[in-house]
């Protein structure tokens, strides 16, 4: 197919946007099994919304990714994507024709009326577009569900009328911190494009890929606020696989520390809540409502105490237990960990020694935290072994690939 | 609906066209501009095309519209959901905002929906009256260009601010400025005072810091390669792959978080070794020195 800017569905873009995004140093063999051309196209659509930001650059015939801090990065390029929805000719300038009929929330006109006005408007042109009516209609209703023009009955005929305007100018820090910082910050993207701003904000650890998921995540918020069973179907890039499941989502676990996020969904199938990973979900479409919603979300918060990261293992609870060593002017470590630690309770078994204890759904997802506090573990108790035994090798093969001695 | 065609940038282009038609100054250079400015690299190529040849009636061959008003788009529901969200965060106490016109809107979403499972827990104390207070100086000193002068850890400190930095991470708000000619970052939390000074000259220019780098090979086992692309996905880097399972990262790093790049490198344990520079991997080697002078049981 040949390159386009706009496209129908985002959909399209998601997994490519992904697979860039993470794994932008992989060619084009690698990276996916779909046609050259969709790559070609999808690298190109890519690139011109992070040209300031990311390049795949060739340097002695290897592909080189490069990615600049995004600490310097005001507002999130891959918000841009979301400015390419296609469209009709006909949708075009029927949009711009209604809204300025109903150019003010004080001119309230029928169909007919505004027909009449449309018709006025075309008569302006040599060759003029048809519209019939039920476009005109459904155009209108369509806007009525976005919230840009409002209808009531008057005389048994729907009379339309733009909303009341709105001055957002009051929001403008709010709005350049907010689009940025939450999981969902489009539509404060939305907004902000309606006014001259300026960015003072910054972003530490800002990782701009939760813009792809956008979509995805403002239906869950939906389906969560409608309290709505979903059906929503996951692909798998590495595996291929593809699975369908109905489930009632309860909350979305994010990292800030990876920019990845995770739905925790009660799973009628399976009777318990499961995790499933956001970039992997491709479709969700809306059930009915769940009567017991209220009831899976207590299950989960009373879970919550045991959940590190994003696992929950009804009835599985593993023992979590390490021990560091803080010398007396090392106080910032024992900050560190009151801090850092997301559950558990930490202890003082004497002067130099603090010991973390929890109980978790999976002591895996500890291994990273626990890594952290290399050059001064003094003793690991993990209920699950073979956890305890892959962390011990795994120091053991680092000071293999440092080559530290027993001399050293 | 979140992707829609009201919110594209072809249409933002086309009412910024109306506008200009409207006042007798749209010409085709301006035309071209407003592509250039709001819409991607080729948006020229279908959007003057697309008017000239009236797919889309709204000018006529010598640029005038039948249109009469200036084009303003109303805000959709979304827009109004989602500012009502933000009304519920914590942090939405620092911008001083009136939300009395959104009180008959249900929230996009709520605190309940959503967690960020591993933030730290000693965030900024965004309840104080007197944090408010500092973050609100700071943020008009910014938006004013006004010098100020801040009591900081027992010091005063006359500098000029010029960005707030958040970190999703630290729960925290830092002060970016330029104190003594030099690039300074203060914590907001631990600013005990700010006066605002005067405005300072226009064309001052942020003193730049040399970023430290350091390189490391990613073996691509237990997922290693993605775990390390998403984790370090927020950083400044350079990343090919050598072989079928080896990959060669390079991160550039202020020198403020050095200790955070080493803890974070440590994270992911063998399935990644730093190899340049041997400043870098000293600091990561002394750690494995005593680590194993623990005699971890």
């Amino acid at each position: 197919m040949a390159y386009q800017e706009l496209i129908k569905h985002f959909e399209r873009v998601r997994e490519y946007m992904h697979e860039f995004y993470i794994y932008g140093l992989r060619s084009r063999n690698l990276i996916h099994k779909k046609s050259h051309r969709s790559y070609d196209n999808e690298k190109r659509r890519l690139e011109s919304y992070l040209k300031d930001y990311m390049s795949f650059q060739y340097i002695d015939s290897k592909l080189v990714f490069l990615s600049i801090d995004n600490r310097h990065v005001p507002h999130n390029p891959l918000y841009k994507a979301f400015e390419s929805k296609s469209f009709t000719d006909k949708s075009l300038t029927l949009h711009f024709f209604i809204l300025d009929i109903l150019y003010h929330s004080s001119v309230q006109l029928s169909l007919k009326e505004i027909i009449e006005e449309i018709d006025h408007y075309l008569s302006y042109f040599h060759n003029p577009i048809y519209f019939d009516e039920s476009t005109i209609r459904k155009k209108l209703n369509e806007y009525v569900q976005l919230g840009l023009i409002q209808t009531e009955k008057k005389n048994n005929q729907n009379i339309y009328q733009r909303t009341k305007d709105f001055d957002i100018k009051p929001y403008e820090d709010a709005l350049l911190f907010f689009s940025e910082a939450h999981i969902l910050g489009i539509p404060g993207h939305y907004l902000l494009k309606r006014i001259n701003h300026q960015h003072y904000f910054r972003f530490k650890h800002h990782y701009i890929s939760y813009a792809i998921d956008s979509e995805i995540i403002y239906l869950l918020f939906i389906a969560m606020n409608q309290k709505r069973y979903i059906i929503f179907h996951t692909h798998n890039p590495k595996t291929h696989k593809e699975n369908s499941f109905y489930a009632v989502p309860l909350k979305i676990y994010m990292s800030s520390q990876t920019g990845r996020s995770h739905l925790l969904a009660y799973t009628s199938h399976f009777r318990t809540i499961k995790t499933y990973r956001i970039d992997y979900i491709k479709k969700i479409s809306m059930q009915e409502v769940c009567p017991t919603f209220d009831t899976y979300r207590e299950k989960l918060f009373e879970a919550q105490s045991h959940i590190w990261s994003i696992q929950y293992i009804p009835y599985h609870l593993e023992h979590v237990e390490f021990v560091v060593q803080i010398l007396s002017y090392e106080h910032y470590i024992y900050q560190r960990l009151i801090r850092e630690k997301r559950i558990g309770t930490i202890t003082k078994i004497d002067e130099y020694h603090y010991c973390f204890q929890a109980d978790v759904y999976d002591s895996n997802e500890l291994m990273p935290w626990i890594r952290t506090f290399i050059c001064r573990i003094t003793e690991l108790h993990f209920s699950n072994r073979s956890v305890e035994n892959r962390l011990k090798e795994d120091i053991e093969r680092m000071y293999k690939l440092y080559e530290i001695g027993d001399d050293d | 609906m979140l992707f829609h065609e009201i919110y594209g940038c072809y249409y933002r282009c086309v009412g910024e066209m109306i506008n200009l038609a409207l006042e007798n100054q749209l010409t085709h250079e301006k035309m071209l501009d407003i592509i250039h400015q709001y819409a991607f690299e080729e948006s020229h190529l279908h959007i003057i095309p697309s008017l000239q040849q009236q797919k889309w009636q709204i000018f006529d061959q010598s640029l005038q519209t039948p249109l009469q008003h200036q084009y303003h788009l109303p805000l959709t529901n979304l827009e109004k959901q989602w500012l009502k969200a933000i009304s519920l965060d914590p942090k939405i106490k620092l911008f001083a905002i009136d939300f009395s016109d959104l009180e008959d809107i249900q929230p996009l979403f709520t605190q309940d929906d959503y967690t960020i499972y591993d933030q730290y827990a000693d965030g900024d104390p965004y309840d104080d009256e007197h944090y408010q207070d500092i973050f609100q100086h700071a943020l008009k000193a910014i938006r004013e260009k006004r010098q100020i002068k801040i009591h900081y850890l027992k010091k005063d400190i006359t500098c000029i601010p010029y960005h707030i930095e958040y970190s999703l991470k630290d729960d925290k708000f830092r002060l970016l400025t330029i104190t003594n000619h030099h690039q300074r970052t203060y914590n907001i939390s631990k600013i005990w005072t700010l006066e605002l000074l005067d405005v300072y000259p226009q064309d001052i220019s942020i003193p730049q810091r040399k970023p430290r780098y350091f390189v490391m090979h990613v073996y691509d086992e237990r997922n290693a390669l993605e775990r390390v692309m998403t984790h370090f996905a927020d950083m400044q880097k350079k990343a090919e792959q050598i072989s079928q399972n080896l990959y060669k990262v390079k991160i550039f790093y202020e020198v403020e978080d050095e200790t955070e790049m080493i803890i974070r490198v440590l994270s992911f344990g063998p399935m990644v070794k730093v190899i340049e520079p041997d400043y870098f991997i000293s600091l990561i080697k002394e750690r494995l020195i005593m680590q194993k002078k623990c005699h971890l049981r």
